[in-house]
């Protein structure tokens, strides 16, 4: 739950992300000026289409990208720019879990040795300690500590992302950066890998920032979500405000395409069917980004850029009183 | 089945087995359905299910190594397996076609995609020069890609996800096929462009008359799209139904299951009911029904025979022993 009087725990500010383009003037802005919160104990989803920065976003706080500009901050501490020692305590206290588990395992090593390697890294536990915690961790997952000796592809995808989890938990972090953990996960896995998700944050504790394009695994699981599109966050707000009272434009086309799976309710919905595809992010136009694709655009959108304001939550967009 | 009911594509008993290194994988074993003239029919079931494998064989389009055998594939009452390579070759596209989960895979990245299209348009349609030039324009407008004249003339690169999608689509159109076979057909693609190819594909069939199978894990789509749903499990059929008594009163445990595993966008759910386990693997089925060791229903029977599909409503099946409805036991936690 979101504890708004607390510090946060994670906190982005203004962050953007840059890749060069095809010229020198016009670089790629995945990411462009992202301010987002982490509080302890909540989970917050990040949601949106391909190519709006969502992936992008989490790599930068881990370090896998160089930001362009802005701050990422744990606790308040400034982390883009830290190094060694210090960039290894950051570590420990952050972990990511990334989506497609055939391809983030290392095939050549067994699951012992996978879930040793950072105990090892950090110096946190030797010989029969650290194989206990190994047993520790499949336990925790769910998996049978009798499959440490295995490799990768003994496993199926569902055990895989366990195992993937298992060892992001081998740090003992607070925060765990989780990147379309379900999304390469037949329909019946799914639902075992997120309920072990909801599971071991209670268990541990966890604050989770959760990276996914089905808006229903995002309600299943966030106490806020926060929109994105092509870069910028449109609109953040707890689960009940976003999903049940959408203001942005976006948000709104974006949920009424999602269909339902009830045919009496589906075939009752109205479908927002958007026009034409998002530009590409190495050609942003001036003014609001949503504007070539919204069904409630005016002149001004064209021309001036609308930021998040509180009107109820928040949200970016003219249209909204 | 109503006595008016034109079915169009007819399969029966159809078997599906490869050799591969793991030994025989019995990837199809007995499927067995009719498609009538405009229907949409839904076909859910998880990765290797055998709902992909069981199209790709009625079009001819599985790898050597694929055994197929039937009591009967028919498409337009003509038997499909007496047919020569040839004319199953002819049948292709224009009888019965198919799209795919990626779009980028089934285009060549060396042609223009005027000239993928065009191709279509001589191979079933016999048009050439101007005339062929104008219908291949006239399909990318037809399925909603602008400045259709500059874009014959780019390649599939230059295209996002769901206009190479819709690129296919224009390439299916121009053979006029009576069934289409949709293979997760936007699977890849995001929410918003989904929703743009699936009101495409209703407004094609609504104009054309079309038949299509929706294959897709999404039960969503299913719900929106199907008026009949066919679940598999482990390369068979294991319920088949109106939409409306698949969803409301599902009689499989692996049907229960699937419905109760999916989180809801509008609703909260407190905590997701999940199938324990995974699918069984195809090459080392045991005996009796391939989903005993996940069903919270389980019998002994069901570890000494496979049930066989069996009526259990109106035109609703289910291949069961367990009569749900009646089950006197709250299935196991």
């Amino acid at each position: 739950m979101s504890a708004s009087k607390t510090a946060p725990l994670l906190q982005l500010v203004d962050l953007a992300v840059h890749f060069p383009g095809k010229t020198k003037d016009r670089p790629v802005r995945a990411v462009d000026g992202v301010n987002l919160e982490l509080y302890r104990g909540e989970t917050l989803g990040l949601v949106g289409e391909s190519g709006c920065g969502k992936s992008t976003t989490a790599r930068a706080i881990i370090g896998l990208v160089e930001p362009y500009a802005g701050s990422v901050q744990m606790e308040g501490q400034e982390v883009t720019r830290l190094r060694g020692r210090k960039r290894k305590a950051f570590l420990r206290q952050l972990q990511m879990v990334f989506q497609d588990p055939y391809a983030s395992l290392d095939p050549r090593q067994t699951v012992g040795e996978i879930l040793a390697e950072p105990i090892e890294i950090h110096g946190l536990s030797r010989g029969k300690d650290k194989k206990l915690r190994t047993i520790e961790l499949m336990l925790q997952v769910g998996l049978d500590p009798t499959f440490l000796n295995r490799y990768p592809h003994e496993f199926s995808g569902g055990q895989r992302q366990r195992i993937g989890i298992a060892r992001a938990l081998a740090l003992e972090p607070e925060v765990l950066l989780l990147d379309e953990p379900v999304s390469a996960l037949d329909v019946s896995i799914q639902a075992q890998v997120l309920n072990l998700l909801s599971d071991l944050k209670e268990e541990l504790g966890l604050s989770y920032l959760f990276i996914a394009h089905d808006l229903a695994v995002v309600r299943h699981l966030s106490d806020r979500v926060a929109v994105m599109y092509l870069g910028r966050i449109v609109e953040i707000g707890t689960r009940e405000q976003i999903f049940e009272n959408p203001l942005h434009p976006y948000t709104q086309a974006l949920l009424s395409a999602v269909p339902v799976p009830d045919p009496v309710v589906e075939r009752q919905r109205e479908h927002i069917v958007l026009k034409g595809d998002p530009p590409s992010p190495d050609r942003l136009p001036i003014g609001c980004a949503f504007a070539s694709r919204c069904p409630v655009v005016r002149q001004r959108c064209h021309g001036e850029e609308p930021q998040l304001e509180a009107k109820g939550h928040e949200v970016a967009c003219w249209e909204v009183a | 089945m109503s006595q008016l009911r034109e079915n169009l594509l007819e399969v029966d008993g159809l078997h599906v087995d490869f050799h591969t290194d793991d030994g025989l994988v019995h990837a199809v074993r007995g499927v067995s359905y009719q498609l009538a003239r405009g229907e949409t029919l839904g076909i859910v079931g998880e990765s290797g299910s055998g709902k992909s494998v069981t199209h790709l064989a009625l079009l001819d389009l599985l790898p050597p190594s694929a055994r197929i055998r039937a009591r009967e594939l028919r498409m337009a009452g003509r038997n499909l397996l007496k047919l020569s390579p040839k004319e199953r070759r002819k049948m292709r596209g224009r009888d019965i076609a198919m799209i795919f989960q990626d779009p980028m895979t089934c285009l060549n990245p060396f042609l223009t995609l005027g000239t993928q299209i065009a191709e279509m348009f001589k191979l079933h349609q016999g048009l050439r020069a101007a005339k062929l030039k104008e219908a291949t324009i006239k399909a990318l407008h037809d399925v909603g890609i602008s400045k259709a004249e500059d874009r014959i003339e780019q390649y599939p690169h230059e295209f996002s996800g769901g206009m190479r999608q819709r690129a296919m689509i224009a390439m299916m159109l121009a053979a006029r096929p009576d069934v289409l076979i949709a293979d997760e057909p936007t699977t890849a693609l995001d929410v918003t462009i989904q929703a743009q190819i699936m009101a495409l594909l209703r407004k094609l069939q609504k104009d054309r008359g079309m038949s299509i199978v929706l294959i897709t894990h999404d039960l969503g789509l299913i719900a929106g799209f199907a008026q009949r749903v066919l679940v598999m499990y482990a390369g068979r059929i294991v319920e088949e139904g109106p939409t409306e008594a698949i969803f409301k009163d599902p009689r499989h445990p692996y049907t229960i299951g699937l419905m109760d595993s999916v989180p809801r966008l509008d609703q909260d759910i407190d905590r997701l009911k999940q199938i324990p386990g995974q699918p069984p693997d195809l090459s080392r089925l045991g005996q009796g029904c391939p989903f005993q060791e996940r069903c919270s229903f389980v019998e002994k029977r069901c570890g000494l025979e496979d049930p066989e599909l069996k009526a259990c409503g109106s035109e609703h099946r289910v291949a069961c022993y367990v009569d749900i409805a009646t089950a006197p036991l709250e299935p196991r936690a």
